[in-house]
């Protein structure tokens, strides 16, 4: 390991920077803990109360799963920037010979981490508490995969209006896979949405990743090309936006607080 | 050869505070250089064109022969900086954050331990950076400036805020660093620390450069018969004195 390229060892420093903030830190490990069981055993209990059907329970159990996928692989890339800038380091990682990107895969390794150990809780409870059971593990790992493509995307996003508005950044990039998440249909078809959003949610790869998890429960048509099509303009433009982003941060004199 | 050269730099803010004005400024491969000026002259402006944080608006900067603007990344492992007013990230140690800039830089993990030793920290490594005092925090932020072998390294005000015997100990260090080659570009408001560390000085006033030389060379440029044996305080102040009160009229 000690051995990798330059850019993986980039990578391989922010996840090992935020694993020593996630193991000192208990309110981090409430994370990976406390705070999706909140919502996966509030929404679960609530659909169970009204129904055992277990298309329902497979809604509650996948969609929330997914949702912290996307949420953390969206926070993960970003934590650690703000992170640097709260605690008045930021000059001394962005002096360092790194890429944009290289923040967002080492989030990602860290995503990675926490997600299987709430993917192992959700599963889990969900079996014990609501006899779920996942039917069709290959359709559903590539509904999860999906998820976790979205997460990146927003990642990206995330990064370019840090840059861009540092410590002003936190509150966008904390509402931004949630608010996403619930344009994109979680727990329900779009169709509940007036026409309008309907529109915009049919062109976020969010509503398709949901939907390919969905349609392992057969409560949605799962179209990978769909997702396919709407993820990759969302890759691109983010890309474009944060490179954009950084330049101009760099231009500005912004990308840092110095004093 | 020279490690940097700064020519016509020039850099304004929002509002449209020019905080460079057409710098030109050349730094000698193993120099210790001081950028000496008052608060607000430009100077972490400037440093922050040499390593890539700030982009000039005009003009270019070259740091060993590299045009920062096109080849940043390639600079980027080739220098490093120190600064007197970081924040540090809590709750880790000097090591595990050694470690980790070891591997942003691709240093090798046995350089951790060379700049725990070298900044005389071995016996804290374990110790919880954000609880060190200001003197062994300061050397840590040497030690990471130090990570990945640097041709040059940016001093921003090294000694601020440190007792004498701290602020002694990181001017030994920064001789010591020097004397293994590396150039460094030193700012500080201490004008003792410039005159006894320094080979050649820049005063910046206003975004511009006001003097360069050595130490003997500037006192020159004030000596009169009101001011028979000048100080470096005194050269500091009447020639950027003189620089702020034109720029004011």
């Amino acid at each position: 390991m000690l051995e990798l390229k330059a850019p993986f060892r980039r990578v391989y420093a922010h996840a090992y920077h935020i694993t020593l903030s996630l193991r000192r830190d208990a309110f981090r490990l409430l994370d990976v803990t406390l705070w999706p069981l909140v919502l996966f055993l509030s929404m679960g209990l609530f659909a169970q109360s009204f129904t055992r059907d277990p298309r329902v329970i497979g809604l509650v159990v996948l969609g929330a799963l997914g949702w912290r996928i996307i949420y953390h692989f969206q926070m993960e890339a970003v934590q650690l920037y703000m992170d640097n800038y709260w605690q008045g380091m930021i000059e001394h990682v962005m002096i360092a010979p790194l890429k944009w990107w290289e923040f967002v895969l080492g989030g990602a390794i860290s995503a990675v981490v926490k997600i299987l150990v709430i993917a192992f809780s959700f599963l889990l409870l969900g079996r014990v508490l609501f006899g779920f059971t996942v039917r069709t593990p290959l359709a559903t790992l590539s509904g999860l995969l999906a998820c976790a493509a979205c997460g990146l995307v927003l990642a990206i996003f995330s990064m370019g209006v840090a840059f861009l508005k540092r410590g002003d950044a936190f509150a966008f990039i904390f509402a931004f896979p949630d608010v996403i998440a619930v344009l994109s249909g979680v727990f329900y078809p779009v169709t509940v949405f007036p026409r309008p959003v309907q529109v915009f949610a049919q062109i976020l790869p969010t509503t398709h990743a949901f939907n390919l998890l969905k349609a392992t429960l057969g409560q949605a048509p799962g179209e990978p090309g769909m997702f396919l099509a709407t993820l990759f303009p969302w890759l691109v433009a983010g890309a474009v936006f944060t490179q954009w982003a950084l330049a101009k941060a760099r231009r500005e004199g912004k990308l840092v607080k110095m004093k | 050869m020279d490690a940097v050269v700064a020519r016509q730099v020039s850099k304004s803010f929002a509002g449209g505070r020019q905080a460079l004005s057409r710098v030109d400024l050349a730094i000698a491969e193993g120099a210790i250089h001081g950028l000496l000026g008052p608060n607000g002259a430009g100077k972490t402006t400037l440093i922050g064109t040499m390593v890539g944080l700030t982009a000039p608006d005009e003009g270019t900067v070259e740091v060993c022969g590299l045009d920062v603007g096109r080849h940043l990344h390639r600079v980027q492992t080739l220098v490093n900086m120190v600064r007197g007013f970081s924040g540090v990230i809590e709750k880790v140690t000097a090591r595990e954050l050694l470690t980790y800039y070891a591997h942003l830089y691709d240093a090798p993990l046995a350089r951790v331990d060379e700049v725990l030793r070298l900044t005389g920290l071995w016996e804290r490594r374990h110790q919880e950076v954000a609880l060190l005092s200001s003197g062994w925090r300061q050397r840590f932020f040497i030690a990471k400036g130090l990570i990945n072998r640097p041709r040059v390294l940016f001093l921003d005000e090294p000694t601020v805020g440190l007792d004498v015997d701290a602020a002694l100990a990181v001017r030994d260090l920064i001789r010591e660093i020097n004397r293994e080659g590396c150039t460094i570009l030193l700012t500080t408001h201490y004008m003792r620390e410039a005159e006894d560390l320094c080979s050649t000085i820049a005063l910046i006033a206003d975004g511009r450069i006001v003097a360069e030389g050595d130490p003997a060379a500037l006192k020159a440029l004030v000596r009169g018969p009101d001011l028979p044996a000048p100080t470096l305080e005194d050269v500091f102040l009447r020639l950027t004195r003189q620089t702020l009160e034109v720029a004011d009229a």
